[in-house]
């Protein structure tokens, strides 16, 4: 069976092999996307925007469900990539949890213990 | 079978911990193959769950075909302790 996981440009791969530390910038502190309520307010004040003009009308998320509020462009973190794709920062090796802890949380990694809290359907 | 045998439980837990290090640095080299930091924490845990299954072995039978000892005793051994899942077992 081929292998695809590579299949892309060398100059698109953000393999890291100690090349390349800051391939992937930070854009987002993932605790930020926490709960519905706190990811829009996150969004909209957690950053300086880039452009001066937005043309897109900021408004405030009104309650939880109100997913689909229009943030605007100067407070998008993706605002200039291309539409459809999804994006993962890269992940470095730090933050290593302790074996038994580690069993505990469900990760080794520190970075990737988010505190998901089972709620919006989740029983 | 010595009663200072170490306690069934707290191998088996440390089994459980190392051998989720193992499989958690997996997918992390799956990604990442030339880190030489994982790599490196790769083979400790590997040694360590290595070392955790063979002691369990040795005191209450093996958990994985990789630490059964036929050569050790004459008999084959494999069904003779409670599984981990079944009462006593762990």
């Amino acid at each position: 069976m081929p292998n695809y996981r590579y299949n892309m440009p060398d100059y698109e791969r953000r393999n890291n092999c100690g090349n390349h530390p800051h391939a992937v910038p930070r854009r987002q502190h993932p605790q930020e996307y926490s709960t519905a309520r706190e990811s829009c307010a996150s969004v909209l004040n957690s950053h300086e925007p880039v452009r001066n003009s937005c043309e897109v009308p900021h408004r405030e998320c009104r309650d939880a469900g109100e997913m689909s509020c229009a943030v605007s462009e100067s407070c998008d973190a993706l605002a200039g990539m291309p539409l459809a794709m999804a994006y993962v920062p890269w992940q470095m090796w730090r933050k290593i949890y302790e074996a038994e802890k580690a069993l505990c949380q469900g990760t080794i990694f520190e970075e990737l213990d988010k505190p998901f809290r089972g709620t919006g359907g989740v029983c | 079978m010595s009663d200072n045998r170490p306690c069934r439980k707290d191998l088996m837990n440390k089994i459980n911990a190392v051998s989720f290090a193992v499989d958690d640095v997996k997918l992390f080299l799956d990604t990442h193959p030339c880190d030489e930091e994982a790599l490196e924490y790769f083979n400790e845990f590997q040694q360590l769950r290595r070392s955790a299954l063979k002691e369990y072995a040795r005191y209450y039978g093996p958990l994985t075909i990789d630490t059964v000892d036929a050569d050790e005793c004459d008999r084959w051994n494999w069904i003779n302790e409670p599984w981990p899942w079944q009462e006593g077992g762990c």
